[in-house]
């Protein structure tokens, strides 16, 4: 499984259940599928999903407003953690 | 004076002032005065106009304040729908107050329609032009609405006693209150909050609430009062973001809840970032820690901190805390504001002395009409002298600061939303394995209060927290559903039977971490 249907199956379990087939670039957040306060568990669970940290100055919408971000981020995190045997936590 | 008169008056005096800005999209006060009289006169020919409701469901835009002021020109009540509830609390809601129209954003309408709702009303409001088939509906546009009518008509004007706006809230039963708020109710709170805040036409504003919660409400109001420009963020979801905004804008004001500070100091850089024309910061919607308004002062030092004390029923603040006081005395909540008078009452009604601790009641022209569902009194929240019972716990001293000490009631306060347990408690046994549950808030040192909740389920069932969750996540909003599920056997009961909430807190630490979600 992919990281971006990894992401939207937790979004659906966790975070919103009317959250229907999502394009990979429908923006999470303006389109009204999420809340504010989800952010924070959203970063909390791909923190530990994928063993990569997330700064304050990263959380930013070019990072995590659409699936297709998110993946990239969290690719780009786990390179940067080249080394890891930890990652992907999910498989 | 009907709240028409404040945006008109606005509209004189500030006619090519920029009123709202959103993304890259403004009006002006003579621009936003004219398209509500528009949207007033195609309500009027609808013959929507006094005694009739409109209900409002649209994130924060341009076009909902603009049909906000439309509904209250053609002397109709807007009705706020919270734009996070589930479509069966949205039925309930609509099915309570029977709007004539609705105003819908795209994602609500899309939603509604996927979902299958009931209590619709047969005139649907938007901002563009519907491109799917009507059905039995009526849609009408702002841009053919703006493009077709005048704003050179006759309207009604209403009196300042008749209701202006309902808020729909949590209500202690587990169904959703809303709250009638009139035309002067809502004049008289927001001049009291502009005299002591000490806004100005130079003053402008950040706005990262929901329109739809009367924290939202009064932001749009008191700075239509004094011709202030509103700026909408884009969200809360990225806290450095608004960090950007508040500089972008160059706002001298921004009110948010504990929640909204919490975050702000734990997840960006506001103690380094440049904000020179931020004159004053407005905390409402739940009490801050002393440390938090310390670290506050210290991370926007020369900003004025400002504490407000209130809830939707009193339209909404009751006591204010200003900038000369918070840092010496951040454990009160401040004095009430002009016309408002506090009280803090014994168990049998009698008044007691400064100093001692009792339920604190509310008295003014600021407290609400009543509840839609007309129970105002019946459930104790009015009583025969027309004061409001807050369901807080608190005392005065000698020179009249309110000190919040507890609730009377189960209300939780998270993320400054507004929690009463029955309503998630419903929702969890509803659930076919669960026995039994109770809800609580438990300290959490961002949302304030963090929603939890232990379950008994019926024997033989199982379940775990996770599923337990996305079944919540199915009638609930994330903000309601609890963040931790703990599984007992059996909660603890009171000699009658009932759910013993205190011994629930205990029973819930017992349970330890190691039975969490």
């Amino acid at each position: 499984m992919n990281i971006s249907s990894e992401v939207l199956g937790y979004i659906r379990s966790q975070l919103s259940v009317d959250c229907p087939d999502i394009d990979l670039d429908c923006n999470l957040w303006t389109e009204g599928y999420l809340d504010s306060t989800a952010i924070l568990e959203l970063i909390l669970w791909l923190e530990s999903s994928y063993n990569i940290t997330i700064q304050n100055e990263e959380l930013t919408p070019e990072n995590f407003a659409t699936l297709r971000n998110i993946e990239e981020f969290v690719q780009r995190n786990a390179a940067s953690q080249v080394g890891s045997d930890t990652w992907p936590a999910r498989t | 004076m009907p709240l028409p008169d404040l945006i008109a008056g606005t509209a004189e005096r500030f006619a090519g002032k920029t009123a709202l800005i959103y993304l890259d999209q403004s009006i002006t006060f003579g621009a936003l005065y004219l398209q509500s009289r528009q949207v007033a006169a195609r309500l009027q020919r609808l013959g929507i106009g006094p005694g009739a409701r409109v209900a409002i469901l649209h994130e924060n835009a341009l076009a909902p304040v603009i049909f906000f002021w439309g509904v209250l020109a053609s002397g109709a009540q807007v009705v706020d729908v919270p734009c996070l509830a589930g479509v069966e609390t949205i039925d309930e809601i609509l099915a309570e107050c029977k709007p004539a129209a609705i105003v819908l954003s795209v994602h609500q309408r899309e939603r509604l329609m996927r979902t299958g709702a009931k209590a619709l009303p047969g005139v649907v409001l938007m901002e563009a032009p519907s491109t799917i088939s009507p059905g039995v509906r009526s849609y009408y546009s702002l841009s053919e609405i703006v493009a077709s009518e005048s704003s050179d008509v006759t309207l009604p004007r209403v009196h300042d006693s008749s209701v202006a706006l309902i808020i729909y809230t949590s209500g202690t039963t587990g169904r959703p209150k809303g709250v009638m708020l009139s035309h002067r109710n809502l004049l008289s709170n927001i001049a009291a909050a502009n005299s002591r805040v000490g806004l100005t036409s130079d003053d402008s504003i950040l706005v990262v609430v929901p329109l739809h919660f009367i924290h939202g409400r009064m932001q749009l109001l008191t700075h239509t009062m004094i011709g202030g420009t509103m700026a909408f963020s884009e969200g809360f979801h990225f806290p450095q973001q608004v960090i950007q905004e508040l500089a972008k804008y160059q706002v001298t004001g921004f009110s948010g809840t504990p929640y909204h500070f919490y975050t702000l100091l734990e997840r960006t850089d506001i103690a380094s970032s440049r904000l020179p024309q931020l004159r004053y910061v407005l905390v409402t919607g739940g009490a801050m820690r002393p440390e938090g308004l310390i670290s506050l002062s210290k991370a926007l030092p020369g900003v004025e901190i400002h504490v407000a004390y209130g809830q939707t029923e009193a339209s909404p603040r009751i006591t204010y805390l200003g900038p000369l006081e918070v840092l010496s005395n951040p454990e009160s909540s401040g004095r009430p504001l002009p016309g408002v008078l506090v009280q803090i009452l014994a168990e049998d009604g009698s008044e007691l002395s400064p100093g001692t601790v009792g339920e604190v009641v509310a008295s003014g022209p600021n407290i609400m009409c009543g509840y839609v569902s007309g129970d105002e009194i019946s459930s104790q929240r009015i009583d025969s002298f027309g004061r409001l019972h807050t369901g807080d716990i608190g005392s005065l001293d000698h020179h009249g600061h309110l000190y919040l000490a507890g609730r009377k009631s189960d209300l939780i306060k998270s993320a400054g939303e507004r929690v009463f347990p029955r309503e998630v408690e419903i929702v969890l046994d509803m659930h076919p394995a669960v026995r039994e549950s109770a809800v609580l808030g438990v300290p959490d040192r961002i949302l304030g209060e963090k929603i939890v909740a232990c379950v008994a389920l019926k024997p033989g069932e199982e379940i775990d927290a996770e599923a337990l969750r996305t079944h919540c996540l199915k009638l609930l909003p994330l903000v309601r559903t609890p963040r931790e599920i703990r599984f007992t056997q059996s909660l603890p009961k009171t000699e009658s039977g009932k759910i013993d909430r205190r011994g629930v807190v205990a029973h819930f630490n017992e349970l330890g971490s190691a039975n969490a979600a």
